[in-house]
């Protein structure tokens, strides 16, 4: 047995060799490196520790990710299930599930652990490295029950994820005891809650296991049909009536993923306003919009990743089924992106509104100066800009990257990985120097890392306007012209016109002085460029996929 | 089969290369409506890629293809339009039922046909409530047999669709599915590794090897030219490697047994002729099976059987 105990370890490890050398040495190493440059470059306006904490939940995701998509090779696909050649290892059902979970928390625990004792000066307690491993196990192992098929529906996945994801936050807000209101016994609730998730999470994966290797009926499924009745999710009886193909295309890119962007935003937006209802800190609330931020970027890779864009994809088939032009594929991808995205920004903005409903504004803030002279009506200017501009962003980002993604090229892809990863650490510092910044608006816009990068290399912006001019000449051409027409592009530039007519009307009613408004019109413009640039971009990636 | 106007595929001079490797060699074929052409090679001859290229999946880099006049990379809607596919692989979406998935898919074909398509599934026996991803393998090729067929496409482009399906299935539902097609008028490209299946179904037969078409021939001409000629050990010294190698349509000699076994694709005319004018003394005359002519055209095949 303990051979076979090896033989398994070993398989687990061999085969995730490549995401651990990444994980455990290559990005420590990068991170390392870079260090002395960063604390040098970005050291004034983003404290370096957290940098080093976000590089490390960086590199444990990765690990995650690696344990989690090796542990799942299942008989039939590539993503979901328990590999079944194990299934046939003469091993008991607990061992098969126990030693790959273990595994993995044992890497993932010491790495972090590894992480806070050489890249930070703070000295971890006991509780604290309990709580660590704890919770690495207890997500990891419930993670892993889910993958291996406890519940099958999607929405059902999410949820309980979710909720899991509450009871270890809630868990270690109780140890640490943040509010330092709760009773005495407030660490040993914590404890018992981390030490239950971790158990009913192996157990869970015991069940899973069980299950298949038996292969019997027994079943696990929460019924929530009322969720079923908000028609976000396949309806098994119903029929759509399609008028044509593009609407049926329309149908099936919402169906089988777009809805995944406002429903997840969706979720944790209940959890924030639950979490600030139960008086969670503004921190813990924060750090919900920060996610919130994450999800809604990753939305394009996810939209991407939907058949077209994927290596893992055989595109062959999807398009030989589909009688679509290029543009018709490429236009229901991103008209669907953009439904998920601005549902999921209604959601999005009502966490801020609702929380300062319910736990009131802050009584003191830093920003306060720049704002106790502003009048109502440029107060309102400044608020409807904020709404569109960081809508604007938001589709910006991830259309742009869907666009690019759809091209199904290694570089485009390392590209746009680079892209967002410093769109990332550009919109985080942004925030992070804007929230810590007194002084006036002007003052503040002109310090942000994002003003010093684009008036210290205008040509970065000059690249949008050109690029985007190009390529509107390039639709004037034969090549181009067959792909997509001006008079399909009509409505989508429209749309991005009137966004950047009421951006800028509303700038110039802030009266600014010349220089900043001329900055911040000249930046408006770029963003709508950037927000019109995918519907240009998609239909070109999409037809070199297609036809290669 | 070059003759007429109403060509359906029209490909000249098509060639396409892999990392130098040339997956196509210059081909050139014609396709009429009303035909079964059946597609033949080794693993990697260069079957998917043309399939690809009559879907517009690949952009022809040298050459022309054009389906239904029209080239497909151009106008892939017109053209897929006409068109019934199914690969070896049907990529079906798991979450969809079979309900939910043919009425997904008629929305793309005007010529959908829902009674039609209602007693193609029923003929499965499936439950049409029930989600894809919980069918087997064979279960899923045939529901996308019938989406490829419900829309009566006028050219059934079916890349190796046996592989998932079981003997039963394949030799009756397929085949009935091509014989429909072919009735109506319409026409089926079809590539298989299953060459009795190949013999049964098809008119026309392609055979490719590395990227070149072999043999490309109506298929009872195939059948009825390709013959062994079994000559004994003394009367092939006595007439000479080098006279028996100038036969026409000599595509290899094998000594088995003391015997020379003599592969030929010559039509019984010309043999006589060529036999005559040899003086050569024939123990047996036998016709090839499609296996039999499979390897001799294919030398990869040769090196797998030993020979």
């Amino acid at each position: 047995m303990v051979l076979m105990i090896r033989a398994l370890l070993w398989e687990v490890l061999y085969k995730n060799r490549l995401g651990l050398t990444i994980g455990l040495i290559i990005v420590p190493l990068v991170w390392l490196l870079l260090e002395t440059y960063l604390e040098k470059a970005i050291g004034d306006f983003l404290p370096i520790g957290k940098v080093s904490f976000a590089i490390m939940l960086l590199s444990v995701l990765f690990l995650y990710t690696t344990f989690s998509y090796v542990d799942t090779n299942s008989k039939e696909k590539a993503n979901e299930g328990f590999p079944t050649h194990i299934l046939r290892l003469p091993l008991p059902t607990w061992v098969l599930s126990v030693v790959p979970i273990l595994l993995g928390t044992v890497v993932v625990a010491s790495f972090i652990l590894m992480w806070i004792n050489v890249f930070s000066d703070f000295e971890l307690s006991w509780l604290m490295q309990f709580t660590i491993c704890s919770v690495a196990g207890a997500f990891i192992s419930w993670s892993q029950a889910i993958n291996w098929g406890l519940n099958t529906p999607m929405i059902q996945k999410v949820v309980l994820l979710l909720s899991v994801i509450a009871g270890l936050v809630f868990s270690v807000l109780a140890i640490f005891d943040i509010d330092e209101s709760s009773s005495a016994y407030s660490k040993l609730y914590g404890s018992l809650g981390l030490i239950l998730l971790l158990l009913s999470g192996y157990f869970f994966c015991f069940i899973t296991l069980l299950r298949t290797r038996r292969s019997d009926n027994f079943q696990f499924r929460l019924e929530l049909s009322f969720l079923n009745r908000l028609r976000l999710f396949p309806n098994n009886t119903k029929l759509a009536n399609f008028s044509n193909g593009l609407s049926a295309q329309y149908w099936y890119e919402w169906k089988s993923l777009a809805y995944v962007i406002p429903l997840t935003i969706g979720l944790i937006s209940i959890v924030e306003i639950v979490a600030s209802m139960f008086g969670a800190e503004r921190k813990i609330i924060l750090m919900g919009v920060m996610m919130m931020t994450t999800v809604f970027l990753m939305s394009a890779h996810f939209m991407a990743c939907n058949k077209l864009g994927s290596e893992k994809f055989n595109i062959l088939p999807h398009c030989a089924t589909r009688p679509l032009s290029d543009f018709d594929l490429a236009i229901s991808k991103l008209n669907m992106l953009a439904l998920g995205v601005v549902i999921a920004y209604l959601f999005f903005i009502s966490v801020p509104v609702l929380s300062i409903y319910i736990i009131g504004l802050p009584e003191t803030t830093a920003s306060s100066n720049a704002i106790e002279n502003i009048s109502l009506a440029k107060m309102i200017s400044t608020l409807i800009l904020a709404l569109i501009v960081f809508l604007a962003i938001f589709w910006a980002a991830s259309a742009n990257g869907c666009a690019i993604l759809l091209r199904d090229s290694k570089l485009m892809f390392i590209l746009n990985i680079t892209g967002f990863m410093g769109l990332g650490v550009l919109f985080l510092g942004s925030i992070i120097y804007f929230k810590g910044q007194p002084g006036d608006f002007e003052t503040v816009l002109k310090a942000s890392p994002a003003y010093q990068l684009v008036s210290e290399n205008p040509h970065l912006l000059s690249l949008i306007v050109t690029g985007a001019i190009l390529l509107l000449i390039a639709f004037l051409l034969p090549p181009f012209r067959r792909i997509a027409s001006l008079s399909q592009l009509r409505t989508y530039g429209l749309i991005c016109a009137t966004g950047l007519v009421i951006s800028l009307v509303l700038v110039w009613s802030l009266e600014l002085p010349t220089k900043a408004s001329a900055f911040a019109s000249y930046s408006l413009v770029n963003l709508f460029l950037l927000c019109f640039l995918p519907f240009l971009v998609a239909p070109i990636s999409v037809a070199k996929n297609r036809h290669r | 089969m070059q003759s007429a106007d109403n060509l359906i595929i029209n490909i000249q001079g098509l060639s396409r290369e892999f990392d130098k490797h040339k997956a196509l060699d210059n081909i050139d074929l014609q396709v009429e409506s009303g035909q079964v052409i059946g597609i033949v090679g080794e693993n990697g001859a260069g079957k998917t890629t043309l399939i690809k290229h009559l879907l517009g999946l690949y952009r022809a880099e040298q050459g022309s293809v054009s389906v239904f006049g029209l080239d497909p990379v151009n106008n892939p809607a017109e053209v897929l339009g006409k068109i019934g596919y199914l690969s070896e692989q049907p990529d079906l979406p798991g979450w969809m039922t079979i309900a939910q998935y043919m009425n997904y898919m008629s929305a793309f074909y005007t010529g959908w046909d829902d009674s039609y398509a209602s007693n193609l599934i029923k003929a499965t026996s499936l439950d049409i409530n029930k989600k894809i991803k919980s069918l087997s393998k064979g279960q899923q090729a045939r529901v996308g047999l019938c989406a490829a067929q419900a829309h009566k496409p006028e050219l059934l482009l079916l890349d190796e669709p046996s592989s998932g399906l079981d003997p039963l299935v394949r030799k009756e539902i397929l085949s009935a599915a091509i014989r429909t097609v072919v009735d109506d008028g319409r026409s089926v490209v079809f590539s298989s590794h299953f060459l009795d299946e190949v013999e049964r179904i098809c008119d026309h037969l392609v055979m490719f090897s590395k990227g070149k078409i072999v043999l490309s021939a109506p298929m009872s001409e195939v059948l009825e030219h390709h013959k062994i000629l079994i000559i004994g050990s003394d009367e092939f010294k006595r007439v000479g490697n080098s006279n028996i190698e100038k036969l026409p349509g000599l595509l290899r000699v094998k000594e088995k047994r003391g015997e020379y076994l003599v592969s030929l694709n010559i039509s019984d005319d010309l043999l006589l002729s060529a036999t005559d004018s040899l003086s050569l003394k024939i123990i047996d005359k036998r016709l090839m099976t499609l296996d039999e002519i499979f390897v001799c055209y294919c030398p990869e095949q040769q090196a797998v059987n030993g020979e």
